[in-house]
């Protein structure tokens, strides 16, 4: 079979930038707030993510998501807004991977978000390397998978 | 399934960035009911998947409706993909008569590989997703033929050919006498009943090596001595007189067999025109392999 083209459309560029200018409009009630060089970043970051964890968008991603999830975090401020985005939507695209088909998009997602503030303490490190596997293992543990 | 969005057939770059676009949003709709809304991404793997589907479906549109890709650009992608599927479903319909006319027609020779296939084929009429992935195989089709169908057919496509193919192969074989077909095969092995092989092949290729041989065909035998007559005949014919040879042989084997469908005595052809290259690697082994 032919290689897919994971090249993303220009309107699929377009419609992240715009649906990031809108998040603006709510992480502004918590001080926060993308530049167009940060939308620029995050959505090459996002193309880049997906590519190295083998999936495919055909719409939108889901930034918008997780700035309404994380934006109200007390871990994440103005200095870190944007590497803490890249790194949670870094770590939300493989492990959608690793749980694909056991959850949603926005269990995970919430998952995350409880973790992050919660054991995780604000540490991305913590989150992906303990919370996020620990939490994974425990699915695929449900539907009788073991990882070796 | 890139072709489809390839710049051909008078398709320029622009063009074919436009359909790219139309297909995309069509890919978000197949993608999101796939995931049941749960999911913005799939592996990539499902995503080829998706695509090859789309691709297959828009390309059963165009042909139904004798239409091109450009004409796309101007439809709506949505109504193009409905309509796709409803040829889809005509050809389901088509498969699965044409199936029930191959499993009338098997002919009295066991085969665990015939039955297995065809078997398989029918359940999967009931797995067939016509609405996620219409360009896979929903079967198991182990049982090989003489002339394979290509990869490019897809989903019930593929399967339409396959058994229009093996209904070819069957009335061909039915020509031939069955306890002389049963006598050949068992020399070629004596379990040919459980393995992958060709019920067709053989009686086909003794028939062309005795017509060349200017022998009667029906015995299906080759002796020792007539595969080394042909080894002589054969290494001593250039590409082209070999072609020529195995061209007449074949007509000449159709018209033994009285095949009355133009079908039947081209796949015959079409067959033996493909053994040129095994008859001139076996030569120096006797023609053993190729003429039993």
């Amino acid at each position: 079979m032919e290689d897919f083209s994971i090249v993303p459309m220009a309107s699929q560029i377009d419609e992240v930038r715009v649906e990031l200018l809108a998040c603006n409009e709510i992480s502004k009630k918590s001080g926060l707030a993308l530049t167009e060089k940060d939308m620029a970043q995050l959505v090459d970051a996002r193309f880049k993510a997906l590519e190295r964890t083998g999936r495919v968008e055909f719409g939108g991603g889901v930034l918008k998501e997780l700035v309404q999830a994380f934006h109200g975090s007390k871990y994440v401020n103005a200095e870190n807004y944007r590497d803490i985005l890249e790194e949670l939507q870094d770590a939300f695209y493989y492990f959608r991977g690793e749980c694909d088909g056991l959850i949603s998009d926005k269990e995970l997602i919430a998952f995350m978000r409880k973790a992050f503030d919660g054991e995780a303490h604000g540490e991305i490190e913590y989150l992906v390397g303990t919370s996020l596997e620990r939490f994974c293992m425990k699915l695929r543990g449900k539907r009788g998978d073991y990882l070796d | 399934m890139t072709e489809f969005l390839s710049v051909s057939d008078g398709l320029s770059a622009e063009e074919a960035v436009l359909l790219h676009e139309k297909l995309w949003a069509l890919l978000r709709k197949t993608s999101e009911e796939y995931t049941l809304g749960k999911s913005s991404s799939v592996s990539s793997a499902d995503a080829q998947r998706l695509l090859a589907s789309a691709c297959f479906v828009l390309s059963e549109h165009l042909k139904y409706s004798c239409k091109t890709r450009r004409d796309l650009l101007s439809e709506d992608i949505f109504e193009a993909f409905e309509h796709g599927k409803k040829c889809v479903l005509k050809c389901c319909d088509e498969t699965r008569e044409l199936w029930k006319s191959a499993c009338l027609s098997v002919p009295k020779i066991p085969s665990v590989s015939v039955n297995e296939t065809l078997k398989s084929i029918g359940e999967g009429f009931y797995c067939y997703n016509i609405d996620t992935f219409p360009s896979d195989v929903p079967c198991s089709i182990t049982y090989p033929l003489m002339n394979a169908v290509p990869e490019s057919e897809l989903g019930m496509e593929y399967v339409r050919e396959y058994l229009r193919r093996l209904m070819l192969e069957n009335y061909i074989l039915s020509r031939f006498g069955p306890a002389k077909v049963r006598q050949l095969l068992i020399r070629v092995s004596p379990f040919y009943r459980e393995l992958l092989i060709n019920l067709c092949e053989a009686p086909v290729q003794n028939a062309v090596g005795l017509v060349v041989l200017g022998k009667d065909i029906f015995g299906l035998r080759i002796s020792a001595e007539e595969r080394k007559e042909l080894a002589e005949i054969f290494s001593a014919a250039s590409d082209g007189e070999l072609s020529a040879l195995l061209d007449s042989g074949a007509r000449k084997v159709s018209d033994s067999l009285g095949l009355e469908s133009d079908g039947a005595r081209d796949y015959l052809c079409r067959f033996a025109a493909s053994l040129g290259p095994r008859i001139k690697v076996s030569i120096d082994n006797g023609m053993r392999g190729v003429f039993i």
